[in-house]
């Protein structure tokens, strides 16, 4: 049966999704405008108005600032501040737990260039058109640049190095077993490259910053973040706060149930998407560098060409996938060996080996990763971060041997069914992969569909393909800290550090804590993003609920025991006497047996002096398990393509994801749909081209720059299939943020094989590579 | 950007005068514009706000076309019920180009005049012959994937990225110009220039002239005509190759009259008469569409990145004229392409 | 006759009425209508995204047609209506698009959400859009990076389908 995707979409009224799930909490206020981002601010937190604060940035990549002259620039009026590596204060080193950039280059520290776009003075004034006419006016000159210069993988080739550890620490070089002698031996074999491009998160909002000095010499900023706590350590470290404000010191401090005394307060509170992005960041710094020289509160927002080198993006990566099976298709090698992009400064490299060290079962593996350091801005962590590469390589060489063995793509990805992880060996501690694989396959017709190459074409003529790829994100926690507090109205307010980025933050924790607390949604009040609250760790690695999640639920409970045991103990209570195990709490009620029951209002209201506060610090080990702890998914895509043109347009994407517990039903598969946008996005569209003769990222705009658009997006599924990960983690839950871009471009490009015959190896897949063959 | 003076004309005599003035800019719509300014690319010393002078209507030609006003907006010339009717090439020309947003502010006159999209002309640190005469040409050797393969010089190789214009290169259109010099009427086939030595000029307009409305000529392309856009993102993108065509057949089939011109591959829409002569008095044939796309790509010619425009631009010729000669238009909001 | 000039740069004065509220204010003549709303007035619901029309976050209605206000010069439009996001509500309850959004989930970080709304309310009173691929491509001026948007079309069609007969 082939399908006509040619035929006008019908315009029914759309059935609601997750009809039963609450609703963003702070939807209203998104709705109505009322919310405040960074950008937003016109005051700080005392009332101060703020100066607007631009940054310069270089228009060369290698060399020194000969002079910069700031003359005509610091003439106009209004202007109060030129700051340059002349004039600017002297920081300290710091400890950028990402890896990120300023890690190993602080801005504005001394004349060196290291990439195009890099800052080299930020103006202040009194109003924003001020402070852009004096950046106009700053004239900056540069002596010549280095001739051997690499701004890309191509002409950096040379820079190679392996690298020990990528991501967060896992391991750049594994080995199991012999794979290169099992490769060698085995009777099929696949051995191919892929290269896929650069390209930038490109958030909705900016990089924005309002700073704020106080007669203490404390130092308040406001910033749209996805770790406060990390945020103000820099910022301790970098303006000499004291070495026991470092972040070991404060991770210990919070293990220890030490309040954080520090001297910088870093507030977060609305975030207009990050992505990863936004996290211990170049404008971090310049903002209260700047403010300490003017004595006054500064604003300060990149535009959107500055967050191109001012803030990270997803480098070039370069792979070769080599895989080794016998005649039923089973893998006796996977050997995978990637070149990643790394800055001139910086440390990150995205964990590419994901999916090879962890999806399918083979007795022989190989990863070795190597970094070459360009002169460009630090690429950074990316929603996936490496697996969406990682997975686009490896699922696309696996698709390749399924079709030369003539084999259902499907059916190989079962034969290859890892029973325990495979590079450990460990047990999972839960995986329901093949229900996804069932699941997807069965919603969008992969069993009917002819699958032979080239076969499916719809009425108009546009060549049909189905293809489809395993989505894998590892499940992870890091140590976080949560306090509850039940207040003598029977209603309570929890507060940690965490960050509302769009994923739902604020409704799944005043979710849980609801649920834990047994009281109705509206009588908890969620505190979060602000280093004053109790430490909510990273909202990075899709584990927000994992962290955060697991300390509400500690502390509710805790609250819970309390109370229970409070009014069992309380002679004006009709359950006194009763044991705190036969109570239930259900919607602000406390039921007994028999009927007994009393609200947790009036029992609170006996003792207005004595509110219940609890504060559970969890992830202590962080996230270390004995199982293998991974959530899979199972991507299908349907794409047509124009047989003349080689247009290609996603006419379906379906995912099925197993991702443990599902809080919030509405919340995850709008993240999860969001992802597969991403996916989709990566695979046809994005990339950031680097002009190789200056360092210049040229299409640095949402115009040229291509990031989908509604007209992009057709119909996405995203089914969530049932999974018990209760002995994974207290919650149930898995981190499903970032799982659902893994696999989706290795999906696409390989149902437009099927479509066309044509193995496209390098993303985006711009209709010119698939016109480069032969037709 | 920065500051300028603001006159705002309160009657075309005075738009003029005032225009007539080196480094002065009209403004209409200011899509373009505004743009421009932010990046500093433009740097005029005042802005003549024309929006208020008497342009902004469709009217009724006395010899059955349409006069568009070059105040009237992309967006309202089309949806107008009358270029719906009798130039839905036109129509559907606009709705493939920008967003609904920037339709309803860019006017007729602004789509004529809107500058090219080549990254270098924006980049002001780059060097860029358009915008700063003699400097040289940087997407020369550089990223030029989206630039032109027809009708380039040594100095720059810039694409005219407007869509409406593609099509009122097919239809003929008229440019009703008002100067310093009174009035004249410039056919579209004039307007816009080639690179040449002196890329800085896009267009023919004399210093101080303003563009007053579009006229287009009775015709009957009501039913054979198409306009396909290609570009990597579905929408609210530039083109990598349009082409518009209008077809007028008889009754067997075979071609009277054929008007093509393509967009995203010149510094201005591309039309070649001897294309179109190829298939007068044909009957519908890929061998005859072929033989046209190529007479129409004659002389083309790749520059590293953007050689794949010459086959993309060959086959989207010949679908747009099966389009075209079917009478299935291409959609501008189902995709797919027909 | 004309009726302003600004030989100098100097401020110009409009007249505004945003949001039913009459705003009587001089503005150099460079002043966009998003930087007026933001720096000039405080209404900081309309965004920046990207400043250049490429994003669509700062779509406000202009006399009732959705603009980027972005590229649009304050004193171009003496006299003007402007809707922004603050203005679509009645009070504290939501419009019926608003309403779809938050049923419907149409939206993530928030942060294109002003845009999409006045692009939506926009496009409602076009009347161009009947299907889903025309809602698709008319809201396309509007991006959003957390990728809502098949949540946004079904809440704008949801609006479309219950506010005139389905076609």
């Amino acid at each position: 049966m082939v399908s006509d995707y040619s035929s006008p979409a019908n315009a029914k009224l759309p059935p609601l999704p997750a009809p039963g799930s609450p609703r963003r909490l702070e939807g209203h206020d998104k709705l109505t405008g009322r919310a405040r981002y960074a950008g937003d601010f016109t005051a700080d937190l005392t009332g101060g108005v703020l100066d607007a604060a631009v940054v310069v940035t270089s228009t060369q990549a290698t060399g020194r600032i000969l002079s910069i002259d700031a003359r005509a620039a610091s003439q106009l009026t209004g202007v109060r501040l030129v700051l340059t590596h002349e004039t600017a204060p002297r920081l300290h080193s710091v400890m950028a737990t990402n890896g990120a950039e300023i890690g190993d280059l602080l801005p504005l520290q001394d004349d060196k260039l290291h990439y195009y776009g890099q800052a080299v003075a930020v103006v202040v004034a009194d109003t924003l058109a001020t402070a852009r006419d004096a950046a106009a006016l700053v004239q900056v000159t540069y002596s010549a640049p280095e001739p051997d210069a690499a701004f890309t993988l191509a002409q950096g080739r040379g820079r190679a190095q392996d690298v020990k550890k990528v991501g967060a620490g896992d391991p750049g070089q594994v080995q199991v077993g012999h794979p290169e002698k099992a490769f060698a031996a085995a009777p099929h074999q696949v051995d191919m490259t892929f290269d896929t491009a650069a390209h930038h998160h490109n958030a909705m909002e900016p990089g924005a910053i309002v700073a704020a000095w106080d007669a203490d010499g404390g130092l308040t900023v406001h910033l749209p973040t996805q770790f406060s706590y990390g945020d103000a350590v820099i910022l301790g470290e970098a303006f000499g706060f004291g070495l026991k404000e470092r972040l070991p010191n404060i991770v210990a401090q919070v293990l220890g149930g030490i309040e954080f005394h520090h001297k910088v307060r870093v507030v977060s509170t609305m975030t207009g998407g990050a992505f990863g992005s936004k996290n211990a960041n170049v404008h971090l710094l310049l903002a209260p560098m700047a403010a300490k020289l003017t004595g006054r509160p500064v604003k300060l927002v990149l535009d959107r060409a500055q967050t191109f080198t001012l803030m990270p993006f997803r480098g070039e990566m370069h792979q070769r996938i080599r895989l080794g099976a016998d005649a039923e298709g089973r893998l006796q090698a996977v050997l995978h060996d990637a070149l990643l992009a790394k800055g001139t400064a910086g440390q990150f490299v995205a964990p590419i080996g994901e999916g090879t060290t962890k999806v399918y079962a083979t007795p022989n593996l190989g990863l070795h990763v190597q970094a070459a350091a360009l002169d460009t801005n630090a690429p950074g962590w990316m929603r996936g971060p490496g697996a969406p590469n990682g997975q686009f390589a490896l699922e696309s060489a696996l698709d390749t041997l399924a079709h030369q063995l003539d084999l259902d793509p499907l059916e190989i990805r079962l034969r290859n069914y890892a029973e325990t992880e495979p590079d450990t060996g460990k047990e999972w501690s839960s995986k329901a992969l093949r229900e996804c694989y069932a699941q997807g396959a069965a919603r969008v017709g992969w069993h009917h569909r002819n699958p032979q190459v080239g076969s499916m074409r719809a009425a108009n003529g546009r060549l049909i393909g189905y293809g489809m790829a395993t989505a894998i994100y590892p499940t992870l926690q890091l140590p976080a800290r949560a306090r509850v507090e039940l207040g003598a109205d029977g209603r309570a307010v929890v507060q940690t550090a965490n960050h509302e980025i769009g994923q739902g933050m604020i409704t799944a924790f005043t979710q849980l804590a609801a649920e834990t607390l047994g009281l109705p949604l509206e009588h908890v009040r969620l505190e979060w993003g602000d280093t004053r609250l109790p430490y909510g760790g990273m909202t990075v690695g899709s584990m927000t609920t994992l962290s955060g999640g697991a300390a509400i639920l500690e502390a509710a409970q805790q609250v819970q025991k309390a109370l229970l045991k409070r009014v069992v103990t309380d002679k004006a209570s009709p359950l006194h006497g009763l044991a705190p195990d036969e109570l239930r709490v259900e919607n602000g009620h406390m039921v007994g047996p028999g009927g007994a029951s009393e609200s947790v209002a009036a029992a609170m209201a006996r003792h207005p002096e004595a509110p219940i506060r609890e504060e559970a610090t969890t992830g202590r080990t962080m996230g270390h398990s004995s199982y293998g702890r991974e959530a899979f998914g199972a991507e299908f895509a349907v794409v047509s393509v124009d047989p003349d043109t080689m247009h290609v347009q996603v006419e379906r994407l379906v995912g099925a994801f197993a991702g443990g517990r599902i809080l919030n039903p509405l919340l995850v598969r709008s993240q999860l749909m969001g992802s597969m946008v991403w996916g989709l996005g990566q695979a046809l569209l994005e990339q950031s081209e680097m002009d190789e003769r200056t360092g210049h990222w040229l299409n640095d705009s949402l115009g040229e720059a291509l990031v989908p658009t509604n007209a992009d997006v057709a119909d996405i599924d995203v089914i969530l299939v049932e999974e018990d990960d209760s002995r994974g983690h207290p919650l149930g839950v898995k981190g499903l943020g970032e799982l659902g871009i893994t696999g989706v471009a290795a999906a696409i490009a390989n149902a437009i094989y099927h479509a066309t015959g044509q193995r496209i190896t390098s993303l985006p897949i711009t209709l010119d590579k698939l016109l480069a063959t032969p037709h | 950007m920065r500051n300028f003076g603001y006159f705002r004309a309160a009657s075309a005599a005075e738009a003029v005068q005032a225009g007539a003035t080196p480094q002065v800019h009209y403004l209409a719509g200011g899509t373009n514009l505004v743009d421009l300014l932010k990046y500093r690319v433009e740097q005029p010393e005042a802005l003549v706000d024309i929006n208020r002078l008497p342009y902004g209507h469709i009217e009724e030609l006395p010899d059955g076309g349409l006069r568009l006003g070059a105040l009237v907006t992309n967006a309202a010339t089309a949806y107008d019920a009358r270029v719906q009717a009798r130039y839905p090439l036109l129509s559907s020309a606009i709705l493939a180009g920008a967003s609904a947003q920037l339709r309803n502010a860019a006017t007729n006159g602004g789509n004529l005049n809107q500058r090219t999209r080549c990254p270098y002309f924006y980049d002001v640190a780059a060097a860029c012959n358009k915008r700063e005469p003699g400097s040289g040409c940087a997407a020369l050797g550089g990223h030029n994937r989206d630039l032109a393969i027809l009708g380039t010089s040594e100095s720059c190789i810039a694409t005219f990225p407007s869509d409406m214009c593609v099509a009122l290169r097919v239809l003929d259109a008229q440019v009703r110009l008002l100067g310093p010099a009174g009035e004249r009427v410039v056919p579209i086939a004039e307007y816009h220039r080639l690179p040449g030595a002196e890329p800085w000029r896009d267009n023919n307009l004399l210093p101080g002239e303003l563009v007053t409305a579009i006229d287009l000529p009775p015709t009957d392309f009501g039913q054979h005509y198409t306009y396909l856009k290609i570009r990597d993102r579905l929408s609210y993108a530039f083109a990598l190759v349009s082409v518009a065509v209008a077809l007028r057949l008889d009754e067997a089939g075979h071609v009277l009259d054929a008007h093509l011109a393509l967009g995203g591959v010149a510094h201005k829409p591309w039309r070649v008469s001897e294309a179109e002569d190829l298939l007068t008095g044909q009957l519908p044939s890929a061998e005859v569409f072929g033989a046209a796309a190529d007479a129409l790509l004659a002389g083309a010619k790749g520059q590293g990145e953007n050689d794949f425009k010459l086959v993309l631009a060959r086959r989207a010729i010949v679908r747009a004229c099966w389009q075209a000669a079917a009478g299935t238009p291409q959609s501008q909001s189902d995709k797919h392409i027909r | 006759m004309s009726e302003t000039i600004s030989y100098n740069n100097a401020p110009v004065p409009v007249a505004l009425t945003i949001n039913g509220q009459v705003h009587q204010i001089a503005v150099e003549p460079r002043t966009t209508l998003l930087d007026l709303l933001r720096e000039h007035l405080g209404l900081m619901g309309t965004k920046k995204g990207c400043d250049h029309g490429q994003c669509g976050a700062c779509t406000v209605l202009l006399n009732g047609e959705r603009r980027v206000s972005c590229l649009t010069l304050a004193v171009s439009h003496d006299e003007a209506t402007v809707t922004t996001v603050e203005g679509l509500a009645e009070g504290d309850v939501l419009s019926p698009l608003q309403q779809a959004f938050l049923e419907y989930d149409a939206f993530q970080c928030g942060y294109c959400t002003p845009g999409q709304l006045c692009s939506a309310q926009g496009l409602l009173r076009e009347g161009h859009a009947r299907t889903r691929d025309e809602v698709r491509e008319l809201m396309s001026g509007n991006l959003c990076r957390c990728g809502a948007y098949p949540h946004i079309t079904d809440a704008i069609l949801s609006v479309l389908l219950t506010q005139q007969p389905a076609p």
